[in-house]
């Protein structure tokens, strides 16, 4: 299964720019959503991309584990 | 020509078998289906979608409920055509179990294949969601866009599955969008028990009745049914 890794962003401005940016590259599957609550109690968006490597700015990344059903974030930075 | 099919007090699939016999009816012939629960309901008016009749009117008279369609002239019943290439969109019950018991999936097989009902599709008590525009809130609508779809993949998140999400105005380019994330959140809701229902006028007066990708087209009757019956509506 390919890992999968999650971008937070400073503003929503920030998402929207990643967003524009991803839409442009090739075999990068990515899922906009709420920040999960795990990682932060604000309103904001992430986004879940198959690629740890790409060129936009982020908060911070976190690889997404999954172990007995449940969904743990794991952060890199 | 009015035939009426009496369903009430018959366990599932026999609604839908039942139906889909009436299907070979001559062209035109107005069907009028009672069924007297709502898993009865759902199996009726997926099958006919799925076999391509969109102009069904549903009303509830006393404790049964109406189903009115006619026999479209060129019947698309897998009985009526001998091509191979055609296919018949059915429903088939997936292996999978969820923690609310079976998913059904929409599989799209051979018309050859037997039509299975869904006899267990989870009846769902949670809430109904009305959403009357493509975005979420007053203000800039990029940003509108992006808090309508956090709020949808939001809605796939929740112990309780929404009985039903309605989108009437522009909120049927949601369920219309090539956004293929937003049609999986939809879909994804749509397995779990909710109804997703689209309103029909505003698909014909935005010119996309076409590119409906997930749930069923209704009508103001029926939208103003769900809504009246229901205590726990939130309009969005």
């Amino acid at each position: 299964m390919t890992e999968e890794y999650l971008f937070t962003f400073r503003t929503s401005h920030e998402v929207f720019k990643a967003e524009k940016d991803i839409k442009t590259l090739h075999n990068v599957h990515y899922k906009l959503i709420p920040t999960p609550r795990e990682i932060s109690s604000e309103c904001g968006f992430s986004l879940i991309l198959n690629k740890c490597q790409v060129n936009f700015s982020y908060k911070h990344v976190y690889s997404i584990k999954k172990k007995k059903g449940k969904i743990y974030y794991e952060k890199n930075n | 020509m009015k035939k009426i099919i009496d369903t009430s007090g018959l366990s599932c699939p026999q609604p839908v078998i039942l139906t889909k016999k009436a299907l070979k009816e001559p062209p035109n012939t107005t069907i009028q289906v009672l069924v007297d629960n709502e898993t009865a309901k759902k199996n009726v008016l997926r099958f006919l979608t799925f076999s391509g009749i969109t102009d069904v009117e549903v009303s509830t008279e006393n404790s049964l409920m109406e189903i009115n369609f006619s026999v479209p002239s060129e019947n698309t019943n897998g009985s009526h055509k001998k091509s191979s290439s055609d296919k018949q969109k059915t429903f088939s019950k997936s292996s999978a179990s969820s923690k609310q018991g079976t998913i059904s999936k929409d599989i799209e097989i051979e018309q050859s294949s037997n039509f299975t009902a869904v006899c267990d599709i989870p009846v769902t008590t949670g809430k109904t969601y009305l959403i009357s525009s493509s975005v979420f809130g007053e203000g800039e609508e990029k940003l509108g866009n992006l808090l309508m779809k956090g709020f949808l993949y939001s809605l796939t998140q929740l112990d309780e599955i929404p009985k039903a999400v309605i989108f009437i105005n522009s909120g049927v380019f949601l369920t219309t969008t090539d956004n293929s994330d937003l049609i999986e959140n939809l879909k994804d809701l749509e397995n779990k028990g909710t109804d997703i229902v689209s309103c029909g006028t505003c698909l014909d007066y935005y010119n996309i009745k076409d590119s409906l990708k997930v749930g069923y087209i209704s009508n103001m009757y029926s939208i103003v049914e769900m809504i009246s019956n229901e205590t726990k509506l939130i309009r969005i």
